[in-house]
């Protein structure tokens, strides 16, 4: 017999339980969780050496997502900055069940737990991790359409935002245009123009991020 | 790799619905999927087909129905699927928000056999 059946199922159902469950964990800790998620080469790395420098009152711990290689937290390490990394071997997202492994060797003490997303604006737009909050990392460099490109992310990010504010002299960065798009996606999120590199907008950047912090 | 992972996820949850049931094999699967979440039917069944071998979902045909986002004007209230390189309304001109329409993933029904 051949029959019909309902099924009527959220796909990522069981895993967005398992996020659900680090998120409330967290809250109970009193830890903040904030998801980076960026293109490669947008500066995630420059980001959070700049950012973390900013929050000394703040025991911050970062989580390296990449899919091969320890190259970015041994970087951080080397600033001083604790880190552990998460390697995909081939996945272009981080999900909640591989920082819900990592989350298990963060030290007590921790307040701000940093994931540090696979460079890709795609899939980890889809894959909630449990984060307080979403900051999305793009350049100048890498032009002004990506939030006409790759809505979801720009439309799930609490803060965006747009690093290399140095090489605008040298790139056709449209901001209007960016920002029509930015605001087409999101009202709510924060809009910040940085520079990692030479510190330009970064005290407002970590101003957002210690009022997330301490709230957690 | 986007869906090899939502794949997995698939298969998990037709082999529960298929066991619920007591089919003896799944032939078909619908799918809905909202075209913000980047998933793509060729690429779900590709790896379904690798995936489900041994399992009562072996040869099953994934169907993916797809939603375009929808988008409501700030200003006149509108509803429209945005234009390329635009989220202004086609209408009046004003600012797009986002409606939650396009974002959907779920699986929505399957075709089974049993004895």
């Amino acid at each position: 017999m051949r029959t019909s059946v309902d099924v009527k199922t959220e796909i990522l159902r069981d895993h967005d339980r398992i996020a659900q469950g680090i998120r409330e964990g967290l809250e109970a800790r009193g830890v903040a969780m904030f998801n980076i998620i960026g293109p490669p080469g947008s500066g995630k790395t420059t980001f959070l050496e700049a950012l973390l420098g900013r929050l000394a009152a703040i025991p911050s711990l970062v989580i390296e997502g990449d899919v091969e290689g320890d190259i970015d937290a041994r970087r951080l390490e080397a600033r001083g900055i604790a880190a552990l990394q998460i390697n995909t071997h081939g996945g272009c997202h981080l999900d909640a069940l591989m920082v819900r492994g990592a989350l298990e060797k963060v030290p007590p003490g921790v307040r701000a737990v940093f994931v540090e997303n696979v460079g890709n604006l795609i899939c980890p737009a889809e894959w909630f991790l449990g984060e307080t909050a979403r900051i999305l990392l793009v350049s100048v460099a890498e032009g002004s359409d990506k939030p006409y490109k790759y809505p979801l992310a720009f439309q799930t990010a609490g803060a965006i935002v747009v690093n290399k504010t140095d090489l605008a002299p040298h790139v056709d960065f449209d901001r209007d245009f960016f920002l029509k798009g930015a605001t087409g996606c999101s009202r709510d999120a924060a809009v910040f123009f940085v520079s990692a590199r030479t510190g330009e907008g970064m005290e407002e950047v970590a101003g957002w991020v210690r009022a997330r912090a301490v709230r957690a | 790799m986007h869906e090899a992972s939502a794949t997995e996820a698939i298969l998990a949850i037709v082999e529960r619905k298929a066991a619920e049931c007591g089919a003896s094999r799944v032939t078909a699967i619908r799918l809905t999927v909202g075209e913000l979440t980047g998933y793509v039917g060729d690429s779900i069944q590709f790896y379904f087909d690798r995936f489900s071998r041994g399992t009562v979902a072996e040869g099953a045909v994934v169907e993916s129905t797809y939603v375009k986002p929808l988008y409501q004007c700030a200003a006149c209230g509108a509803r429209f699927a945005r234009e390329r390189y635009s989220f202004s309304c086609p209408t009046c001109g004003g600012d797009a928000l986002p409606t939650g329409i396009g974002r959907e993933f779920y699986v929505e029904s399957m075709e089974i056999e049993k004895e």
